[in-house]
């Protein structure tokens, strides 16, 4: 990337303790067992650009969302927001720079508080954000809701009357309120329905130009991932396999996972069926992620060297790489 | 289905979930009904088999449910009860939540066995030796390799895909001639869904079962469908060959559907947008119910209801503009 990065995650890793070890494996000296949740996960997010995270569900792709914006602390690693380490801050600095950095969750229902009003929603990242004079939170919170489509008498509604993609407008208005330059978009439009699904999608497409947000998609749905960013990461067993330009990534898919993932997504087009494109197997357990390159037992191509040594990014295309011994074989 | 309604009294009003449907489901065929939420697709699936709770459920008057030469709608509750699993089968959504946590996979599977014994008119009961031998037949084929250890399992212990295989293994000992299947793959991944779906077209030609296949996923509808139906506030706005209707969609909800899925063969297009929502089921417009929503209204469509009309060989479409 050219410019200077927007946010930047290196090396993010996030263990989750499971279970309790037993007597016998503590005598042995063994601890509690662990949950790879995300695994050494890398990338860089410049201005204006959004970044596509795609995998599917267990994959690492939420916890990735809330340990970049560390609403869970991270085990390991480092998340840069412009010149500052968010990792290394301390809580109320890091407080000063959340309205820079907002996200918006997957389920409109949940996300919203049911017994609080639209406008006190919307307006709770200002409050949050010590703004205190009451005329500029009303004239902030009028103005993003009209962006994002909603009519003023919303404000005195609760989010139970309103449909599912109204509410994920006041889910993106809330999220836009401070003025944000990154955003974290958390499967924004997987509850809806697909027309809803497509009003959101532009509204959003145009709210990324208009206020020139740099951000981070990410769904388990290939098309919608592809529609929204410039460039993609594909997760599998909490790591990034492959990463490059949307259009790089559907024409020379370059891992196995890559390969099968945009195989496996439905046409929209009977006289396209495939006619063989199997994958076995599913998902490894984040417990017990296999050893090697995670994707080996279910990799059609899988050799020796694929279950032994951890394979490297090699770069197939410009700004474009994949990890898989294929590539380097 | 003949011009079935089904009503659902509540606090707020009478829900109209089903404004006459007709629908038909030929031998060894998928018919796929697509829909967004709420438009009455799970009610219709749920109606023929008589699920829906009733009340506050009421099959109103004139509603045909015909299987085979039977009107299902006719049908007292105990003579229904006796199609299900044997003539008509049920897969839902959520495998989870359809299979019991306390008994295990064989145990679910070896009670379809037995109840499709003792509905029949064949009286001599099959040992449990030979129920268990059609359990792991029934468990292979839905390509779970270790069938004997699969069935000791609980539902708890497999995976989504898993669960929902041994779904399809139950659904299928039963040998049904119809299988209901409601958003089947919905809570699966791609990957995981793309084997189901396969899977569910081989078991179809295997056993000779017609699929009345219910989904939101017009990407689904294309990969497993003979024939479609397009379901719009509780009535059917178009029925046509897969083929016929991605090709030249006819109902402008078709084509608002089919336009706002971003493809990625026109991803620098700007996907288009129905306007508007799904409208309320107690007070659906009058006329047309996509009037509200539709660019090509004429001022008939906001008066008069249009009829499913065939239009070009084996398409139906219930629009004026045909």
């Amino acid at each position: 990337m050219q410019s200077q990065p927007v946010l930047s995650v290196t090396d993010l890793v996030k263990h989750y303790a499971v279970g309790r070890a037993s007597l016998l494996a503590k005598r042995l000296g063994r601890t509690k067992r662990v949950l790879h949740a995300l695994d050494g996960v890398t990338f860089d997010v410049a201005r204006d650009e959004t970044l596509g995270i795609v995998g599917e569900s267990g994959c690492g792709k939420t916890t990735l969302a809330r340990t970049m914006l560390l609403l869970t602390p991270p085990t390991s690693g480092k998340v840069r927001f412009r010149e500052k380490e968010l990792t290394a801050l301390p809580n109320d600095e890091l407080r000063k720079l959340r309205p820079k950095i907002q996200i918006v969750f997957q389920d409109p229902i949940s996300s919203l508080d049911s017994r609080m009003r639209v406008r006190d929603i919307v307006a709770e990242p200002l409050v949050a954000a010590d703004v205190k004079d009451r005329a500029v939170i009303r004239d902030k919170v009028a103005a993003i809701l009209e962006k994002v489509g909603l009519s003023q008498d919303a404000m005195n509604r609760f989010p139970h009357q309103f449909s599912g993609g109204q509410r994920q407008r006041i889910g993106i208005a809330r999220a836009l309120v401070c003025g944000p330059e990154f955003l974290v978009l958390d499967e924004p439009t997987s509850a809806l329905d697909a027309s809803i699904q497509a009003q959101v999608l532009n509204l959003l497409r145009r709210l990324q130009k208009d206020m020139r947000l740099s951000s981070v998609f990410i769904s388990h749905n290939i098309n919608v991932v592809c529609y929204m960013s410039d460039r993609i990461a594909v997760m599998y067993a909490g790591e990034i396999v492959e990463m490059g330009p949307t259009m790089s990534m559907l024409s020379k898919p370059s891992h196995p996972y890559t390969q099968t993932l945009l195989a496996s997504v439905p046409r929209v087009d009977p006289s396209q069926r495939r006619a063989n494109t199997e994958i076995t197997g599913e998902q490894p357990s984040p417990v017990s992620p296999p050893s090697g390159c995670r994707f080996h037992p279910r990799c059609p191509y899988a050799f020796e060297k694929c279950s032994q040594m951890k394979p490297e990014q090699t770069v197939v295309a410009p700004n474009h790489w994949a990890a898989c011994h294929l590539l380097t074989k | 289905m003949q011009n079935v309604r089904l009503e659902f009294g509540t606090e707020q009003g009478i829900v109209h979930a089903l404004r006459g449907v007709d629908l038909t489901v030929h031998e060894n065929e998928v018919l796929g009904l697509v829909g967004e939420s709420g438009c009455g697709k799970t009610v219709l699936g749920l109606s023929v088999l008589g699920l829906n709770p009733s009340p506050p459920a009421k099959l109103l008057e004139g509603s045909r449910i015909l299987f085979r030469e039977k009107d299902i709608a006719k049908l007292a509750p105990d003579e229904i009860a006796l199609l299900r699993g044997t003539g008509i089968s049920m897969i839902f959504q959520e495998p989870a939540t359809s299979l019991n946590p306390v008994f295990t996979i064989g145990d679910q599977i070896a009670e379809s066995i037995r109840l499709r014994f003792q509905r029949s008119e064949n009286t001599n009961q099959p040992s449990s030796s030979a129920i268990n031998d059609q359990v792991h037949e029934a468990l292979r084929l839905v390509k779970i390799a270790d069938p004997e250890r699969i069935a000791r399992r609980y539902p708890h212990e497999l995976s989504g895909g898993m669960k929902q295989r041994a779904m399809i293994a139950m659904m299928m000992a039963s040998k049904p001639s119809l299988l209901i299947a409601d958003e089947p793959t919905t809570a699966l991944d791609v990957t995981i869904q793309s084997q189901i779906l396969r899977l569910m077209r081989d078991l179809m030609t295997e056993i000779k079962t017609s699929i009345l296949f219910i989904t939101h996923d017009l990407g689904v509808i294309a990969e497993i469908a003979d024939r479609v139906a397009v379901m719009y506030a509780g009535r059917i706005v178009e029925e046509a060959d897969v083929n016929g209707l991605f090709k030249d969609p006819l109902h402008p909800y078709t084509q608002g559907l089919l336009a706002s899925l971003p493809k990625l063969s026109e991803l620098d297009r700007e996907i288009q947008q129905l306007p508007g929502s799904v409208p309320d089921a107690i007070n659906p417009p009058g006329g047309c119910s996509f009037h509200p929503r539709c660019k090509f209204v004429m001022d008939r469509c906001r008066t008069e209801q249009p009829e499913l009309k065939e239009v070009k060989l084996g398409h139906k479409v219930a629009c004026y503009l045909h």
